[in-house]
């Protein structure tokens, strides 16, 4: 039986601007297994959240869009399937945690009706009954008096309450895949704790696989057993986490890693990549992260390197990768 | 240094034909824009033409052979009940039309402008007492309001433009306040105000720059509820005083020979219709133009 | 360093009326700074942490100026500045500047880098247009810039970019002060490593003094030679950031360091889960503030503030550490 829960190949996703067509995501290839909590990391503009919303289907259409590759979940390719397949899978056997949970919740709704609704509209369930487990739900998300959050609106909740019913949201349906963008970045660093913390312990209760989007180094570190590394839209390293940390291969990677200033240890100047992201319209030639390496040659300048393989599991984009693991264990 | 040279030089070259450059490159996309753009152009156009367009004196020219008659090729689109020809009274009546919005809407958005930005800027109780002012105002339906004033003023244009002014300018300090509210917290204006920049700096260099987008926008859909007010105010006899033409005058006119003589009305009411549409669209567009993110 | 300090505060407090009812009749304050008191030396990095609502950005507000303190008193180069004449508020406003947020609403979109760049010497001195066009554009190269970006507009730069352009702004009038408002934290990793490394260079060359308010432990651990701990309007713990870091005292403190994400996947912390929710700081628990959510708190905690007592340099607010 295949392990693989989902399977993206080749996905290209264009945008059409006043400028001309622009390629925020480049021939992306990744899967996920069942049960397993995945990474996406990069910063703003590399195209993480365009891949995951073009997984859920919901890449808004007018900037008017074109979407190449293939998506593979539950032995259908998403992308060939119609709107209403896509709806039934949506919030069902597929759900999604934002990152701002003021603006994913309605605030015309109570918190229970909400959590309600997803579970009435994708298992045809009776009221009473979706209210029992909606309870249930917000209990096990760590809410305490659940009976009383349920008939509450969201404003009458603080950010890290709120999260947590987002969570609970994602959790009514049971769904085998949650994708989580950027789910603690707009909170508190004790209340990001608990909410990293839950996702860890509800990952091994309910069994779903995530896909964690995020910029943040610690939060890979705290919850993924695989991270992939965008860069410009590509998909520039793939590893499981520890892999990540000890053998970086790419130069990316390495910068990302470098620029988080340490707590532990002495303080030493921060390293920092040079330059800044490129624009989609002008990327540069070759590789798209030449400019602001320190390894780049001529080569790279000249051509594109391809996806090789490290070890399993292990895949990097970068021609000069032997040095760049070379030089950690020299350090 | 080099760079003061350069930035000397771009200034000849002309910031303006760069600026309108980038403006083309994002208006163009919306065509009903373009569109609107165009009519309102073009009706401008005919309005500044007008006394060399028209083919007879719109007052003076009276064929009294020829009262109420058909469009021919004479008479491009009939006369009136005076043998007045149509076709340069609504030429010409464009002129007074047009001439009546901007000068209204102008006067009243400066008002409104002045208003809001006291009003936003320095709020407690200046802002209490101009809102309850400005609310007290806008309780009055608009055009029972603009009636009111032109049967106190008497009618003539420069009283119409008093009136409509009036009327508007609430509406617009009511806007302004608004912006200026949003604008006033922003962190750029805080850094001006941490540097030690007078109220004065603040207000002209900072907040009413910010202000002038959704004016410009506003402005646009009133000049078009300005033409048709004026027409409201002609046709009810409140507005232009006869003989000069309006548009709405002469839609006045035409109105106890709307069923014998329809193109008396049917010409003047397709100009208002048509103008008020192209004001429309390009208001629309504007506003695409100058949401930020569009950008 | 220098023992004068540059800026102290002596029990500043910062309270927001909260009026209810038809009369708009004040019916209690939100005490978002109750009772903050410490000193900035010349040359140092000054580190304000503490989650949001904890009061650390209002403060910075009030240090300088855009909010009158409630109370208290700020000195700024042993002058008060309640007591400053108009003359000297004009100088010290040149002295202390600020760097925001959010690069995005910093920025006046409708001028142009240069025209920004000019401004404050255009409120301070009598250059002329010339001279602060030059001003602007070796403003522009120190923060590592193109000079020829004077000509450009906000829209038409990065985050990153124009979070260096504010820098520029706030360097412009060579101040002493810089109240640095989460400089970083809208940023992405690889620019908020450029953009502190820019701050510290800059430090180094011209011995300016920052006042780093951040919710980010790490940033503030790096950047910052002191850092004060913040919890609801008051500080809980005041130490170097080696000592904070190594020795936390408070258990405030102790719960915000083990909440820190692992900097590797095997290096996961301990974590100390705190109970409950902030309080509303309209109506902050009696006694230590923290008391509701302490896993020490005791009874003397329910009852009585305890004040920060200072010994070594190491300040802490707690009645089980003294």
């Amino acid at each position: 039986m295949n392990s693989r829960l989902l399977d993206v190949k080749g996905l290209t996703v264009q945008f059409h601007t006043p400028d001309g067509p622009v390629e925020v995501v480049s021939s992306v290839d990744f899967h996920v297994n069942k049960g397993e909590t995945v990474g996406l990391v990069g910063e703003s503009g590399c195209g993480k959240s365009v891949s995951s919303m073009a997984i859920m289907g919901l890449i808004p259409s007018p900037p008017a869009k074109q979407i190449g590759g293939e998506i593979w979940f539950q032995e259908k390719n998403l992308l060939a399937e119609s709107p209403d397949y896509l709806r039934s899978i949506r919030g069902n056997s597929m759900s999604m945690i934002f990152q701002d949970p003021m603006s994913s919740l309605d605030p015309a709704f109570t918190v229970g009706s909400q959590i309600d609704e997803a579970m009435q509209f994708h298992q045809k369930i009776a009221a009473n009954e979706a209210k029992e487990r909606s309870i249930e739900l917000l209990r096990r998300v760590g809410i305490s008096n659940p009976e009383l959050r349920y008939h509450e609106y969201p404003h009458q909740l603080s950010g890290g309450m709120r999260q947590r019913v987002m969570i609970a949201m994602a959790l009514a349906c049971n769904p085998q895949l949650i994708i989580a963008d950027e789910p603690t970045t707009a909170l508190d660093v004790t209340v990001q704790a608990q909410i990293l913390d839950l996702l860890n312990d509800l990952r091994q209760t309910f069994g779903s696989a995530i896909i964690m989007i995020t910029h943040d180094m610690g939060v890979v570190a705290e919850t993924c057993d695989r991270v992939m590394v965008m860069y410009a839209g590509q998909i520039v390293e793939e590893a499981p986490t520890e892999v990540l940390f000890d053998q970086t291969a790419h130069p990316y990677t390495e910068g990302l890693l470098r620029s988080i200033p340490k707590i532990s240890g002495k303080k030493v100047k921060l390293y920092s990549i040079p330059g800044s992201v490129p624009l989609q319209r002008d990327m540069p030639k070759g590789c798209r992260f030449h400019p602001r390496c320190s390894y780049a040659t001529s080569l790279c300048q000249e051509k594109e390197p391809p996806i090789q393989e490290l070890a399993p599991g292990h895949r990097v984009k970068c021609w000069h990768s032997d040095q760049v693991i070379a030089k950690q264990g020299g350090v | 240094m080099e760079y003061v040279e350069i930035t000397k030089e771009a200034e000849k070259k002309g910031q303006f034909a760069e600026q309108m450059r980038a403006f083309w490159k994002v208006f163009s996309i919306r065509k009903t824009a373009v569109f609107g753009l165009a009519i309102v152009c073009f009706v401008i156009l005919i309005a500044i033409l007008a006394p060399l367009l028209a083919p007879f004196d719109p007052v003076e020219d009276v064929d009294y052979g020829n009262r109420i008659a058909n469009p021919s090729a004479t008479h491009l689109f009939g006369t009136d009940e005076f043998g007045r020809d149509i076709f340069s009274r609504v030429l010409m009546g464009a002129q007074v039309s047009i001439a009546i919005s901007v000068s209204a809407v102008t006067i009243s958005a400066a008002i409104g402008i002045v208003i809001g930005l006291i009003s936003g800027y320095y709020g407690r109780w200046v802002d209490n007492v101009l809102m309850r002012i400005v609310d007290g105002l806008m309780s009055f339906p608009p055009i029972l309001f603009a009636i009111a004033l032109m049967a106190a003023l008497g009618n003539n244009m420069g009283n119409i433009i008093v009136a409509l002014a009036v009327v508007y300018a609430p509406l617009f300090a009511r806007l302004v306040r608004g912006t200026v509210l949003s604008v006033k917290n922003k962190e750029y204006v805080e850094a001006i105000q941490v540097m030690g920049g007078s109220h004065i700096r603040i207000l002209f260099k900072h907040i009413l720059p910010n202000c002038l987008s959704p004016l410009l926008i506003q402005m646009t859909t009133y000049f078009a509820y300005a033409i048709l007010a004026e027409a409201s105010l002609s046709f009810i006899g409140l507005g232009v005083p006869q003989p000069e033409p309006s548009w709405g005058n002469i839609l006045y006119d035409g109105r106890q020979y709307m069923l014998e003589a329809p193109w008396i009305t049917v010409f003047p009411g397709v100009a208002i219709a048509v103008t008020v549409l192209g004001l429309n669209l390009l208001g629309d567009g504007l506003r695409d133009y100058l949401d930020p993110r569009m950008k | 360093m220098d023992k004068t300090p540059l800026l102290e505060l002596h029990d500043v407090k910062k309270y927001y009326p909260i009026k209810q009812g038809l009369l708009r009749r004040q019916t209690g304050n939100v005490k978002a700074v109750d009772g903050v008191s410490f000193q900035v030396y010349p040359g140092e990095t000054f580190g304000l942490v503490g989650e949001s609502g904890c009061g650390k950005s209002t403060l910075g507000r009030v240090i300088v100026q855009l909010l009158q303190a409630t109370a208290g008193e700020i000195q700024f180069g042993k002058k008060g500045i309640s007591t400053m004449s108009a003359k000297e508020k004009l100088a010290f406003k040149r002295e202390v500047q600020m760097i925001f947020q959010d690069p995005f609403s910093s920025l006046n979109p409708r001028q142009k880098i240069g025209d920004i760049l000019e401004e404050p010497y255009c409120i301070h001195t009598e250059l002329t247009k010339h001279e602060r066009r030059e001003k602007a554009s070796e403003l522009l190269q120190k923060v590592g810039l193109n000079p020829m970006h004077a000509e450009r507009y906000p829209h038409q730069f990065s985050g990153g970019q124009r979070q260096r352009i504010g820098i520029a702004r706030a360097l412009a009038l060579n101040p002493k002060l810089i109240v640095c408002d989460e400089p970083v934290s809208a940023l992405d990793v690889s620019i908020q490593s450029q953009i502190i490394n820019l701050l510290e260079e800059l430090q180094e060359e011209t011995g300016i003094s920052l006042l780093f308010i951040a919710h980010d432990l790490s940033v503030v651990k790096h950047i910052s030679h002191r850092i004060a701990v913040m919890y609801l309007g008051n500080i809980v713990e005041l130490a170097t950031a080696e000592e904070l870091f190594t020795n936390p005292q408070h258990p405030y403190t102790r719960t915000l360091l083990s909440s820190i994400p692992a900097e590797h996947p095997r290096k996961k912390r301990e974590r100390i889960t705190l109970a409950g929710e902030i309080p509303n700081p309209a109506n902050p628990p009696q006694g230590c503030k923290f008391h509701t959510r302490c896993p020490y708190a005791e009874e003397a905690c329910k009852k009585t503030v305890p004040p920060l007592i200072e010994s070594n340099g190491h300040a802490v607010a707690c009645h089980l550490i003294q």
